[in-house]
């Protein structure tokens, strides 16, 4: 198991790295160690459930269930449009798998349907076995289209951390070294949005947005409000232009360069490292935001989160499938977290106490 | 050695240039942040009943005296006082995961896998921290308390429906959510203490308790403030929690100052109008403008004791 060592940002080379006090077998470091241990695990317990009740048939819910329960018997006894109500079930596909032409009476048991068409008892059974077991990921997946909000979402993360990045950049070249007033005032307005919580703005925004710039159903309207810079991206690209040396403002300057210059051949080449501290710590709050999808979007349209905010009232009655939905939905945010862990960790660290 | 012309006039174009770049985001930014603040003063002053209300009147002050009268104040105290038990807790439970965890990680140096873990939780959705919450906890189904209940340590199941078991569960997933983001906070703010300090006190002879109180504490006094002003607001503004633990679908536990706000704006739009629009952002300013202005006092405190 790999452990990559957390050495302090201020560290300068004449300094000697500060040892933890803890030798290696003390009895501290054992304890701190069983501590983060079971913390780490007990931390992924909530995703274990998560997971494991997207598997769990609603009907079963209220039992205990440690793993994913062995999927249940489907009774040849079951009338077929029951079954297809609760699960579900798009009968054309079904007849056409079976080899069944013209129309059966939905008020006939399995057991019936197979007697009277030749279908093999156990061919039916199958079909409708991963209906069973997998029900909540068939009641997403084929309502339509779960993908293409996937998609939608990825656009408008992919945007909005662009542009936004792009922006940031371009107020942080700025604003580099607060040099004039009206640079710290802008710095400080842009500060401001901490202490403004959405719910405070969301109604004259929401005004605004529709009134004013007519953008009723949209994604525009959420990468512009992803785009529109606040607290975390006006420190992280000020903070960084104020690291690049005056020396090489002025060789642009004297260059007979200005601004545009600076900023397109120093500034952006050079700015890998602050843009994915913005990147990571923007795209959970981009991928999970629930109020702006839910106002500015309709059904249709939605990102992931609505969606299956949606789905606890279309699929009220069926946990299985919000839990699935809820499952999916984060999935794809877990997995580009995996990947470049050692980005969000370190952008955790560099980005908390900034400016 | 001042050439007058010439240095005016090459100001002159550095501003413009800066001016032409700081533009586009900073439009952005007060057309959707600064401005909808400030449009909410003379919307408190009407009487817009919801988001597609034109006929509105100028009714003057009436607003901040209507939400201290029944029937809103009921509602308006108990969402305030739910929510301000909330931040308190959360306040509790921020130091006891974060600070917790980044002193362990800060003393062991411990690596990147554990930070991978517990920050984990912070991929999760607002909304699915509510749906985990009636996961784990609902009465009839939640899977902790059946897992409890199966190994004898729990008799009668917590009904995650009652407000009084909301105001612990809902603080302590919430610090488990947000345990990553301020042991990251605290440990930043850790790491960057100059080391002779530590090293000094150590020789002084000084044990844990007084290093932690009088060397490690005051030295991240920038890191508590900045841990404090996002609980604060975060708090306040808990929302995407309570939609997930249902509370446009009759949860009265989930009903944070957040969740009421919007129900008064938007409420048409989910079935349940309280109250106008316009009593709404009464309310809002009312609780969020002291909190604003405590926020950006501390912002201004926090860059004080930077250097």
């Amino acid at each position: 198991m790999a452990q990559t060592s957390l050495s302090s940002p201020t560290a300068s080379s004449k300094k000697t790295r500060h040892t933890g006090p803890l030798r290696p077998g003390s009895a501290a470091r054992v304890f701190f160690t069983l501590f983060l241990v079971v913390y780490a695990v007990v931390t992924l317990i909530p995703f274990y459930f998560l997971f494991i009740r997207s598997f769990v048939p609603t009907k079963a819910s209220t039992q205990l269930h440690l793993w994913i329960p062995k999927p249940e018997e489907i009774s040849m006894d079951s009338q077929l449009g029951n079954l297809a109500t609760f699960y579900k079930i798009d009968l054309t596909g079904f007849k056409r798998e079976m080899g069944i032409q013209g129309y059966i009476n939905s008020s006939l048991t399995l057991r019936e349907i197979a007697q009277d068409f030749n279908v093999p008892e156990d061919k039916m059974k199958a079909y409708f076995q991963n209906y069973i077991t997998y029900n909540g990921i068939y009641a997403i997946f084929s309502g339509g289209n779960f993908i293409s909000h996937v998609a939608g979402t990825v656009f408008i993360a992919l945007a909005s951390i662009i542009f936004g990045g792009f922006l940031g950049l371009a107020t942080g070249s700025v604003l580099a070294g607060l040099r004039k007033r009206w640079h710290t005032w802008v710095y400080y307005l842009y500060l401001l949005q901490i202490a403004i919580a959405p719910i405070m703005i969301i109604l004259p925004t929401y005004l605004i947005m529709t009134r004013v710039l007519n953008l009723y159903d949209s994604y525009l309207a959420l990468i512009l409000l992803y785009v529109k810079g606040g607290a975390l991206s006006t420190m992280v690209f000020t903070t960084y232009a104020a690291t690049i040396p005056v020396d090489l403002r002025e060789s642009v300057e004297i260059d007979g360069g200005n601004l545009p210059t600076y900023f397109f051949r120093v500034l952006l080449p050079l700015a890998k490292t602050p843009f994915a501290v913005y990147a990571s710590i923007s795209l959970p709050v981009i991928w999970n935001d629930l109020l702006n999808g839910f106002l500015f979007l309709s059904p249709d349209k939605f990102t992931v989160i609505p969606l299956v905010n949606a789905f606890t009232g279309t699929f009220a009655t069926n946990l299985q499938a919000t839990y699935s939905g809820l499952l999916f939905a984060t999935v794809p945010l877990l997995v580009v977290y995996l990947v470049f862990q050692r980005l969000f960790v370190r952008s955790a660290l560099a980005g908390a106490v900034k400016g | 050695m001042k050439r007058a012309g010439l240095t005016t006039t090459l100001e002159q174009k550095r501003t413009l240039w800066e001016v032409i770049f700081v533009a586009p985001q900073l439009i952005l930014y007060v057309g959707l942040t600064i401005v909808p603040l400030l449009i909410s003063i003379p919307i408190v002053l009407t009487n817009q009943a919801n988001f597609t209300d034109l006929s509105i009147e100028f009714v003057g002050l009436r607003n901040f005296f209507s939400i201290f009268q029944f029937p809103l104040r009921e509602i308006f105290s108990a969402a305030v006082g739910r929510t301000a038990l909330l931040t308190l807790f959360n306040y509790v439970l921020v130091f006891a995961f974060g600070l917790t965890l980044a002193l362990m990680m800060f003393e062991g140096k411990f690596g990147g896998l554990f930070f991978t873990l517990i920050y984990l939780p912070y991929m999760l959705s607002g909304f699915g921290i509510g749906i985990l919450l009636i996961m784990l906890f609902s009465r009839d189904q939640g899977s902790l308390n059946l897992l409890a209940m199966a190994l004898g340590i729990l008799k009668v199941p917590f009904d995650i429906k009652d407000p009084n078991i909301t105001a612990f569960a809902l603080p302590l997933i919430l610090g488990w959510r947000y345990a990553g983001f301020n042991m990251a906070l605290f440990l930043s703010g850790l790491l960057a203490i100059p080391t002779e300090t530590i090293d000094a006190s150590r020789v002084d002879g000084a044990n844990y308790w007084q290093r932690f109180r009088y060397v490690y504490i005051p030295q991240i006094m920038p890191s508590i403030i900045i841990a404090t002003i996002f609980c604060l607001i975060g708090s306040f503004g808990v929302f995407d929690e309570a939609v997930g633990m249902g509370a446009f679908y009759g949860n009265p536990a989930a009903e944070f100052f957040a969740i009421t706000v919007f129900k008064m704006g938007f409420g048409t739009a989910v079935g349940q109008q309280i109250g106008t629009l316009a009593e709404g952002m009464t309310m809002a300013i009312v609780v969020f403008l002291p909190l604003t202005l405590i926020a950006g006092y501390l912002i201004r405190l926090q860059k004080r004791l930077q250097y």
